[in-house]
């Protein structure tokens, strides 16, 4: 049983070494590890919030999720690993120790800075690897076959997805029952503004707004234990 | 015998608080160097599972608002006080029907990523930076009031040094490094609150000697005190224990209902929470995680409350500032060991919850803003020096705002909060996810004038003025129906303009 190591960041050399690794793995009968790497430095969360989206921003695509696409598409075995650390060094680490016998990464972006990055790790990682490292030089070409891959499915699909989800029977008993709560929070706000007299009213030890309170909390968490049951057996059934 | 909590320097809580704080940081620290973590990432199949985000939420969400202001407000205005809990959890049956799964199928990063995926635009995307870092300061300042409270009985220092140092210590961490993921922080926080939270009303049951039920029909019965002058009855219990004594306008009651149940699906650290985990049934699944722990949470505050206003009324104890009520019951039911846990937990959530507000604002002006509005090729360099420069600058107007708003009420500041982001954001956001015909340009306009308008009763309102020009204390029941109907109106008639051109 083989297993290829895929490292990828979404850039375009990773997406076109992307179809690359899926074709090997075919042939292969291997196992696919997808590692995505989260740089440890620069240690600062903001700058690595720009950083990610700059980097999908690039390409728009998140290579994990291109790579899985490919995958399932051909019917292989996959694993995805998520590392945080130095690039290079989470690479040869993740080969040594997940028994991997290959790794298929991009090599060099004509397109911009941070394919010249990964080109300088792909040099650092053959040099160092114990195992067989395929480098993909990807052409114009191939590049452009790898965006119309990848680009033209997110947009279409998530707005599918949105209009999905909204246009559900599932979405539909929500709205329902956010109604039903909306009454019931409505009827609460407006006897607390006009009708305070009835909120007065003991009842069972209580009196009514205490009760009333206690009832629109109690109920927020049923409906949303019920409607989340509801939905995970339309999920299911969907599966 | 009924005394304030003192403000001497207390070498047991002081090292229970130093403990806790440090070992938040140091969670802090260590998690965002492990694998899996990384909040704003996600992947498929990886990525925050979803009871851990769910536990998240609601330590993000039960901040210094909830554990000291709403028990405080529930203790000097009984039903009143109440009525924040309910509202702050109804705020999520909205994010749960309306809005968790469609917005994670928009998914990039923040809200303003989220409306510019649809209209594309730099306009859009700046309204929305702008409102995120009014509504981030707006919530920020609650949270400063709540620190500077709570480290003067804590340790002994003034109001102005307690808010001096959250501001310190998270420009620090935002400024260094570690502050990576709040959420696992977050997640401990949120189950160390909510059992201190469960520990302290049984306390207050078996003090009492009653069941829960009994508990609250003694106060409706024999009636509350008055928790600053410990007389007893001060109120009645029927007066007490039905809304009108904090507002005295109804109107203003039924203003703070509406910006509640909207304000919560609105604020830009709980949103950006929903790109965290891999599936848009993650994140529904995570909102119901975060209800059912809210909802528990907001039940046991009212013994909370109640709690300090009883054993007030028994002579036990005075309150001098609304906010200390929860720890000032916390002293009584367990001595100073227990008031100094509860105090640290709440001061370790109020750290936690700056952060991640500082660094909501620091993205909005470091990725909005200077990124993709200026158009600046940003290196890694010059992105790092704004963000830096953006967190020392919010956490300063954050101390200011914070000294400044020293003696009000943590929940009622947390409910203007909720006005300003309800009023701004829902408009855009229940617009664009679901009705078809909005435009750019009503978004825009839409955001805007909420921010604006709400701001600008607030500035006129009781709370600020002494001669109000605005009677009711929250805005929401003007400026978020306001904002609806600008939205929803320019979009009509842009979209009226465009029709006989054929466009």
């Amino acid at each position: 049983m083989s297993r290829i190591l895929l490292p990828t960041n979404g850039s375009l050399p990773a997406l076109v070494a992307t179809q690359a690794a899926v074709r090997i793995a075919k042939e292969k009968g291997a196992t696919l590890v997808i590692l995505k790497v989260i740089e440890q430095d620069p240690a600062l969360y903001i700058e690595k919030v720009s950083e990610d989206v700059s980097q999908r921003g690039g390409t728009g695509i998140d290579g994990t999720t291109f790579a899985l696409q490919l995958a399932n598409k051909v019917g292989l075995r996959t694993e995805v690993l998520v590392r945080e650390g130095a690039v290079t060094g989470e690479i040869l680490r993740a080969s040594e120790e997940d028994g991997i016998d290959m790794i298929v990464m991009g090599s060099s972006n004509p397109r911009g800075l941070s394919g010249l990055y990964l080109g300088n790790v792909a040099e650092a990682v053959t040099k160092r690897a114990k195992v067989s490292v395929y480098i993909v030089k990807p052409t114009e070409e191939e590049i452009e076959v790898a965006l119309a891959m990848a680009m033209p499915t997110p947009i279409a699909e998530e707005k599918d997805e949105l209009s999905a989800i909204i246009h559900s029977r599932k979405f539909r008993i929500g709205l329902w029952l956010f109604s039903a709560y909306a009454v019931l929070y409505g009827t609460f706000t407006i006897l607390g503004t006009f009708g305070k007299d009835v909120l007065k009213e003991h009842v069972a030890g209580l009196n009514v707004g205490l009760i009333m309170g206690m009832t629109v909390i109690v109920l927020a968490i049923v409906m949303a234990l019920a409607f989340n049951y509801y939905a995970v057996r339309v999920e299911k059934g969907e599966q | 015998m009924a005394d304030l909590l003192d403000n001497s320097f207390k070498p047991l809580a002081f090292a229970l608080f130093l403990l806790i704080t440090l070992a938040t940081m140091a969670i802090s620290i260590y998690f965002s160097r492990r694998v899996r973590t990384a909040g704003h990432y996600y992947v498929a199949g990886g990525g925050v599972k979803w009871f851990v985000n769910g536990i998240a939420f609601a330590g993000d969400y039960l901040s210094a608002a909830s554990f000291l202001g709403v028990a405080g407000m529930i203790a000097f205005s009984g039903f009143d006080g109440f009525m924040y809990g309910i509202g702050f959890l109804a705020g999520w049956i909205v994010a749960l029907f309306l809005i968790a799964e469609p917005l994670r199928v928009m998914g990039k990063y923040t809200f303003a990523d989220a409306l510019v995926h649809k209209f594309k635009s730099k306009r859009v995307r700046l309204a929305a930076a702008i409102s995120t870092l009014v509504v981030s300061v707006f919530y920020l300042i609650p949270q400063m009031v709540g620190a500077g409270t709570i480290v003067q009985p804590l340790i002994g220092l003034p109001y102005e040094w307690g808010v001096l140092i959250v501001g310190g210590i998270v420009i620090l961490i935002t400024a260094t490094a570690g502050m990576v993921s709040t959420t696992w922080v977050q997640f401990i926080k949120g189950l160390l609150l909510l059992f201190a939270a469960l520990g302290l009303t049984i306390g207050v049951l078996i003090v009492a000697g009653l069941g829960p039920l009994d508990f609250i029909g003694e106060i409706l019965n024999n009636g509350a005190s008055n928790p600053s002058t410990g007389a007893f009855p001060a109120y009645s219990g029927d007066v007490f224990l039905s809304p009108g004594l904090k507002f005295t306008n109804p109107l203003d009651y039924a203003s703070l209902a509406l910006a509640l149940i909207l304000g919560t699906a609105a604020l830009p650290h709980i949103l950006i929470r929903y790109y965290t985990v891999p599936k848009p049934s993650d994140a529904r699944k995570s909102t119901v995680v975060a209800i059912f722990v809210i909802g528990v949470f907001y039940i046991l505050t009212l013994f909370l409350g109640l709690g300090a206003n009883y054993f007030a009324g028994k002579g036990e104890f005075l309150i001098g500032d609304s906010n200390l009520s929860a720890p000032t019951l916390a002293n009584f039911i367990g001595g100073e060991v227990f008031f100094a846990i509860i105090s640290s937990i709440a001061f370790a959530t109020i750290l936690g919850t700056v952060s991640g507000l500082i660094m909501a604002a620091a993205g909005a002006i470091a990725h909005d803003i200077y990124t993709e509005i200026l158009g600046k090729k940003t290196t890694e360099k010059s992105a790092l020096r704004v963000s830096k420069l953006t967190a020392v600058g919010v956490g300063v107007i954050a101390i200011a705002l914070g000294i400044l708003s020293k003696g009000q009420n943590v929940a009622f500041l947390v409910g203007l909060a909720f006005a300003i982001a309800a009023s701004a954001n829902i408009p855009a956001l229940i617009c664009t996810l679901f009705w078809k015909k909005t435009s750019e340009k009503g978004v825009v306009l839409g955001i805007f004038t909420g921010l604006v308008l709400s701001i600008l009763l607030i500035l006129i309102s009781p709370t600020v003025m002494e001669d109000p020009f605005f009677s009711l204390n929250n805005p929401g029941i003007i400026s978020i129906p306001v904002g609806f109907a600008v939205t929803i109106g320019a979009s009509l008639m842009e979209g009226r303009k465009r029709a006989p051109n054929g466009t």
